[in-house]
C-alpha cells in the first residue's frame, strides 16, 4: 500500500486538469444555461495557440521566457474564439428553444477540429509539445514530473484569483446577480450581454491554462485532444454541482482521485481483477458520476434547483 | 457622480421629468396597454391604479425597457429611452418589483452594491491589477450602500444573506437597492403588498422621505387609502386604457371609476392581492 500516496498525486494534478476546464462549462452554464459542448474544442484550439507561440520562438529560447509566451498566446486564441463563438453561433439563438443553441455547439466543435487543419495538417497526429525538462523529484515519498509543476502552480492560482473576482469585484457580483436573476440584473443597471461574453472569456482563458499544462504533462496536442477531456470536464462540472466553480474544481479533483485510485486498486479487489487499470478508468470515472447523481441529484455543491429559479 | 444624491429642494413640483405619449403594448392579438400618456414632474408622487389584469406592471415594464412598446415613446428629461433595461437605469429611472425580486443567494449589503453597479465604472483589468482607483471605487460604493441600508432601516442586517429577511424587510431592501442607482424616477411596483397596516404606514414614510431626497416616484397600488393619503395625482387604469387622472376627489367621485373599479364604496374596496398580473 506504499504507493497510495503517490496515487493520490497523479489523481489531484489530472483532476486539477479536470476543474480548470470544468469551469468553463461551469460558469457559462450558471449565467445562461447553455451547455457549451465546444468547450473542448476551446481548449484544444489554446493547446495549439501555445503551440504557434512555441514554434515561433527561435530554438533554445528559456523556458522561463516561452512558456509565459506560450500561455500568453494560448489565453489569446481561446478567448477570441470562445467570445467569437458567443457573439456569432449563440447570441443570435438566445431565446430559441435549448435544442438549438446544444447542436450549435456540437457542430461548433466540428468547425473548430476542422480548422485547425486548415492551420496544421498533420494536427490529427500528435504534435511535439515542450516538456520542462529534468528528471521527476521526489517529495515526501511522491514522485513528481517537473512538468507537473506548472499545473500544481497554476491551479490554486487561478481559482483564487476567479474566488476574489467574483465575490468582490464589482464585475463579479454583476455576474452573480445575472446568474441567480438576468432580468432582474439588466435592471440594476447591468449589461448581461457584457457578463455572458465575460464568463465564456474567462472560461475559455481556464481552458488555455489547462491546455498549457495538459501539452507540458503529455509532451504534445493534438486535434482530438479535447474530445475525451471536454467530456470529462463536463463531467466534473455536473459532479461538483453545475453552475458552482468552486463545485467545478471539486468534482474535477473527485473524479481525478477516483481514476487515479481505479486505476491503482479496483484489480486488488477479490473478483473484481478484470475491471482494474488504466483502461477501466473512464468506466469507474462515470460510475462515481451515476452514484453521485443518484444520492445527491444537484451535485457535490449544488443548490436545488428550486432555490435557483 | 458616485457618492451624491440630488438634494433638491423637498415638495417642490417642477418640470416633467418623465414623459410617456401614446404607449400602446400588444401581444398578439392582445391589447394590454391601449395608447396610455403620463407625465410625472420633478418632486411628484403619481399614484397608478386599476383592477387586476388593467396592465399596470406591463405598463411598469415598457417604462423600463423590459417590452418594446408597439407602439408610443417613453421619454425621460427631454431624452426618448432606449427600450434596453440597463440603459434606462443609467439614464436615472429605478424601479420595484411586485413579486420581490432579491438575489436571494447574495447578502443585504451586496444587492444595494449590485444596484450601484451603472453609477460606479471598473474594468476587468483595473480589477485584477487591483489599482488605487479600484480601493477607492469600492470604498465609495460601500459607503454609499451603507448610507442607504442606514436609511431604510436596514444597516443592522448588512451581512444577512436576502433571502432570510422577512418579507417586510425585503420589501425595503429592493428599495434601498433601486435607490442604489441615484434615480431621478422611482418606480414602485404594490410596495406595500401583502403588509400589515403598521407596515404599510412605515412604507408611507419612507415614501414620503424618498420624495424629500428629490426623487419623483411613480406608484402602482391596490390600496386605496395608501394612495390616495401619498399621491399628489392619481391615474386609473382599467382595460389597458387611462379613463381618468387626477387629484383624490377628481378620481374618487368619477362615474366610471366607480363603476369599473371600485364598485362598491371605497372603504370596503380595500387591498386585493394581484397575482394574476405577474407578466414578467
Amino acid at each position: 500500500m506504499h504507493e497510495l500516496p503517490q496515487q493520490l498525486a497523479n489523481g489531484l494534478i489530472l483532476g486539477a486538469l479536470y476543474g480548470l476546464v470544468a469551469i468553463g462549462y461551469t460558469m457559462v452554464y450558471g449565467i445562461v444555461q447553455l451547455i457549451n459542448f465546444a468547450h473542448g474544442e476551446i481548449f484544444m484550439v489554446g493547446g495549439f495557440g501555445a503551440l504557434t507561440a512555441f514554434l515561433a520562438l527561435p530554438g533554445g529560447t528559456s523556458l522561463w521566457i516561452a512558456i509565459p509566451l506560450m500561455l500568453l498566446a494560448g489565453i489569446l486564441v481561446s478567448t477570441l474564439v470562445a467570445v467569437g463563438a458567443e457573439r456569432f453561433a449563440y447570441r443570435p439563438l438566445r431565446g430559441a428553444p435549448r435544442l438549438a443553441p446544444l447542436i450549435t455547439a456540437i457542430g461548433l466543435s466540428i468547425v473548430l477540429q476542422q480548422l485547425v487543419f486548415s492551420f496544421y495538417p498533420d494536427a490529427k497526429k500528435a504534435r511535439v509539445f515542450p516538456k520542462i525538462p529534468g528528471d521527476p523529484f521526489e517529495l515526501a515519498g511522491i514522485t513528481i514530473q517537473r512538468s507537473d509543476i506548472f499545473l500544481i502552480i497554476a491551479a490554486p492560482l487561478c481559482m483564487m484569483i476567479l474566488g476574489w473576482f467574483v465575490a468582490k469585484t464589482r464585475s463579479g457580483r454583476a455576474m452573480q446577480a445575472t446568474s441567480q436573476d438576468p432580468d432582474t440584473a439588466k435592471l440594476m443597471g447591468i449589461d448581461t450581454d457584457r457578463i455572458i461574453v465575460m464568463a465564456f472569456a474567462i472560461g475559455a482563458a481556464f481552458a488555455a491554462v489547462a491546455a498549457v499544462a495538459y501539452g507540458l504533462r503529455t509532451g504534445q496536442v493534438d486535434s482530438r485532444m479535447g474530445i475525451l477531456l471536454g467530456l470529462k470536464a463536463f463531467t466534473a462540472a455536473v459532479l461538483g454541482g453545475i453552475g458552482n466553480i468552486y463545485g467545478a474544481m471539486l468534482g474535477g479533483l473527485a473524479l481525478g482521485l477516483t481514476e487515479g485510485l481505479a486505476t491503482g486498486y479496483i484489480q486488488h479487489v477479490p473478483g473484481m481483477d478484470l475491471f482494474g487499470g488504466a483502461a477501466w478508468k473512464d468506466v469507474w470515472a462515470f460510475v462515481l458520476l451515476i452514484v453521485v447523481l443518484l444520492v445527491r441529484p444537484q451535485g457535490l455543491l449544488g443548490e436545488r434547483v428550486a432555490d435557483r429559479a | 457622480m458616485t457618492t451624491t444624491t440630488a438634494a433638491a429642494p423637498a415638495t417642490t413640483v417642477g418640470a416633467p421629468l418623465l414623459d410617456v405619449r401614446g404607449v400602446t403594448m400588444r401581444f398578439g392579438g392582445l391589447t394590454a396597454v391601449n395608447d396610455v400618456s403620463l407625465t410625472v414632474n420633478q418632486g411628484e408622487i403619481v399614484g397608478l391604479i386599476g383592477p387586476n389584469g388593467a396592465g399596470k406592471t406591463t405598463f411598469f415594464n415598457c417604462l423600463t425597457g423590459l417590452y418594446v412598446p408597439t407602439e408610443g415613446t417613453v421619454s425621460y428629461q427631454g431624452k426618448v429611452l432606449p427600450p434596453k433595461p440597463h440603459l434606462v437605469t443609467q439614464a436615472g429611472v429605478a424601479r420595484t418589483f411586485q413579486n420581490i425580486r432579491l438575489f436571494g443567494n447574495m447578502t443585504v449589503l451586496e444587492n444595494v452594491l449590485v444596484g450601484r453597479h451603472t453609477r460606479t465604472k471598473e474594468g476587468l483589468f483595473s480589477a485584477i491589477l487591483r489599482g488605487p482607483g479600484f480601493h477607492r471605487a469600492e470604498a465609495a460604493s460601500r459607503q454609499r450602500a451603507l448610507e442607504l441600508l442606514e436609511f431604510t432601516g436596514l444597516a443592522a442586517k448588512a451581512e444577512h444573506l436576502a433571502r432570510n429577511l422577512p418579507y417586510g424587510e425585503q420589501r425595503k431592501l429592493e428599495i434601498a437597492r433601486a435607490l442604489a442607482s441615484d434615480p431621478g424616477l422611482l418606480l414602485l411596483d404594490e410596495p406595500t403588498a401583502g403588509m400589515n397596516p403598521q407596515e404599510t404606514n412605515a412604507a408611507e414614510q419612507l415614501v414620503f422621505a424618498i420624495r424629500d431626497l428629490g426623487i419623483a416616484i411613480l406608484v402602482i397600488e391596490h390600496d386605496m387609502k395608501f394612495i390616495f393619503n401619498l399621491c399628489d395625482r392619481t391615474a386609473v387604469l382599467v382595460q389597458g386604457q387611462k379613463i381618468v387622472e387626477g387629484d383624490k376627489e377628481t378620481v374618487q367621485n368619477d362615474e366610471r371609476v366607480i363603476t369599473a373599479y371600485l364598485g362598491a364604496p371605497l372603504e370596503t374596496a380595500t387591498s386585493t392581492d394581484e397575482q394574476a398580473e405577474d407578466a414578467t
